[in-house]
């Protein structure tokens, strides 16, 4: 085991001469919402997950607000909600139980916990009902000696040590501290460090956040570790050229999609009543077409349908919809019906319709197969005994 | 000197017959259908023709497998038994309720035939002396399983009074009669069919074209769909 341990320590010895480089065994083990985050399956809440995206309406529902709202009290022109509807960030008191008292003193010393919302310190923090994400994370436990730790957001200088001052752009999540949990520990993390305080129809961003750990002895011994957070909060163009024809008991739609240039799919809206992007909970609707046309079966004949099609990127933000198009399932004769409305004597089915002629080749037919059977045998027996 | 050149003759003439093959055993075809049109409309009188008003007059895509087992082999040509199966389908419009225009809904004919019978061939030439075309003929029983769709790939059905008076599908008998030639491909490249055969068990390759006039209508009976028709077929043969 001693030896196993000098060896992995002399591994993180040897990485840490690139000083960004990956922390030797880190693991993200979960994410979770707190106090009414929902997390999508795109924000990448398991271990295996390998990106970790928010869109549009995820941000809106992270945050809690409706499009158009902001929680940040500054913003222009838009809507703002009163702190009685949705908690806005507030100052937290901090408990940090794991810290020693040299981190504390170095945290103190750096004045980097400078986030507005206060939310810098270990897991002793009081929380109050801010919505937050939790990440649980953990380092291989085989490191030799004293090591340090300490976690930031933001846009920072991936090779910096545990205690770097802040800056407008990178704050503390965690100060320098103790790393004493090996094998787990949990960042609690408000919504709004990561996403901001409103959701800007059109925007892309990413956010970082840093994880870096540092020896004890050597300063220079020190490994980093990203988690990225795509944010697209720009959806894709609206499809042009909407058609639909109208079958029996179903609607073909086809549209034209020249805009989009990045990967998209296409969502296919009908209803028997006309609908719009905020009336879309009733509206039936089919997902993840690729192809620019669909078939909506299972429609009643002489009924008026409403369609329109949404487009989708990567990241499941949705287009708006372009004017919807109309239209009425009809009565269609089909090749079968044809070929009985002009008098056609076959009535399907595998029953016998021989008739007397068709009886009398039967039997032959019968003959036949025996001939062929008893030729088939007798030269198989004659293929056999030249084999002997 | 004559005997020289009497080799080098053979060999030129005859490569085939100087590395003995492997048994033949088995015949297997692979066929693909042109200008089949299923006579669907003979059933009806004249200027009426519901087959050709939904789905046109172009020819059906069929494609057919088949594998036959060789009872003779000799002087005479190959006498062989076996059978295939195959799949056929014409996609067209159907027509809104007015009778006259054609609706956007597609509506198909399937065809799944399943035929067995005999076949012959003269290829003694071909083995003895590499002379490379066999013609050949065929004489099948047919059983032909098919089925309309409708414009959302349902099985289609007739109603009257909205109760159903048929069903778009059924089998249909029949018998098919063939007769095309093949062009034997091993004299063209001996040494890749020698490969071929080392290889695979593969005897013989051909290329194949051959005249098919198929009766399928229950052998004459007056209240089954006509599906036959004569036709082209173009192919691939091999000789295990």
């Amino acid at each position: 085991m001693t030896v196993r341990r000098i060896l992995i320590g002399t591994l993180v010895v040897l990485w840490s001469s690139a000083a960004w480089a990956d922390i030797y065994g880190f693991a993200v083990n979960k994410i979770e919402g707190l106090n009414g985050v929902e997390l999508d399956d795109r924000f990448g809440v398991t271990a295996s997950a390998t990106e970790h995206l928010v869109n549009y309406k995820d941000c809106l529902s992270y945050l809690n607000i409706d499009a158009g709202q902001s929680l940040n009290p500054d913003a222009e022109g838009a809507e703002v909600v009163e702190p009685a509807t949705v908690e806005t960030p507030e100052v937290v008191e901090v408990v940090d139980t794991a810290a020693t008292d040299t981190a504390t003193d170095t945290a103190t010393d750096t004045g980097s916990d400078t986030g507005s919302d206060g939310s810098g310190g270990g897991g002793g923090e009081t929380t109050t009902g801010i919505r937050k994400i939790s990440i649980d994370w953990s380092v291989n436990d085989s490191l030799l000696g004293k090591w340090w730790y300490s976690i930031r957001i933001g846009s920072c200088t991936e090779s910096s040590e545990v205690d770097e001052a802040a800056t407008d752009t990178c704050t503390y999540l965690r100060q320098k501290t103790e790393l004493v949990r090996y094998s787990t520990d949990t960042i609690e993390i408000p919504v709004t460090r990561l996403l901001g305080y409103e959701c800007t129809k059109g925007s892309t961003d990413e956010v970082r956040i840093y994880f870096t750990i540092q020896s004890d002895v050597d300063y220079n011994q020190r490994a980093n570790q990203t988690l990225s957070f795509e944010l697209d909060y720009d959806p894709p163009k609206e499809v042009t050229n909407l058609v639909l024809e109208e079958g029996e008991k179903n609607l073909s739609v086809t549209w034209d999609d020249e805009a989009n240039t990045e990967t998209v799919t296409y969502k296919v809206y009908w209803y028997d009543a006309e609908f719009d992007e905020g009336t879309l909970a009733d509206v039936s609707s089919k997902a993840d077409l690729t192809a620019k046309s669909y078939q909506i079966t299972g429609l009643e004949i002489g009924k008026k349908y409403w369609v329109g099609v949404a487009t989708l990127d990567d990241f499941d933000n949705e287009s708006s919809l372009p004017d919807l198009v109309q239209g009425t399932p009809v009565l269609v004769t089909d090749g079968f019906e044809s070929y009985k409305q002009a008098g056609g004597a076959e009535k399907g089915g595998f029953g016998c319709s021989m008739g007397e002629r068709g009886a009398a080749s039967a039997a032959v037919l019968f003959l036949a197969v025996v001939a062929l059977v008893a030729a088939l045998g007798g030269a198989r027996r004659s293929s056999a005994r030249r084999g002997e | 000197m004559s005997r020289i050149a009497l080799a080098l003759l053979v060999g030129v003439v005859c490569p085939a017959v100087l590395v003995a093959e492997s048994p033949r055993n088995v015949n297997l075809e692979f066929k693909l259908a042109a200008w089949y049109v299923p006579e669907v409309d003979s059933e009806f009188a004249a200027g009426v023709h519901p087959y050709k008003d939904v789905y046109g007059d172009s020819s059906l895509l069929l494609f057919q497998s088949r594998a036959d087992y060789l009872i003779y082999s000799g002087v005479f040509g190959t006498v062989a038994a076996g059978g295939g199966f195959g799949y056929g389908q014409k996609t067209g419009h159907g027509f809104l309720s007015d009778g006259e225009t054609k609706a956007s809904d597609s509506t198909t004919l399937h065809l799944l035939p399943l035929e067995f019978g005999v076949l012959y061939a003269y290829d003694w030439l071909a083995q003895r002396w590499s002379i490379p075309v066999v013609p050949y003929g065929r004489f099948d029983f047919a059983h032909a399983f098919w089925w309309f769709t409708d414009g959302v790939g349902d099985t289609a059905s007739y109603t009257v009074n909205d109760e159903k008076a048929a069903d778009g599908l059924g089998g249909t008998w029949g018998f098919r009669l063939t007769g095309g030639a093949r062009l034997l491909l091993d004299v063209f490249a001996p040494a890749m069919a020698r490969t071929f055969d080392v290889d695979f068990g593969v005897n013989n390759s051909y290329l194949l074209v051959e005249y098919v006039w198929c009766k399928l209508d229950d052998f004459g009976s007056s209240s089954s769909i006509h599906l036959g028709g004569s036709y082209i077929n173009f192919g691939l043969a091999f000789e295990f």
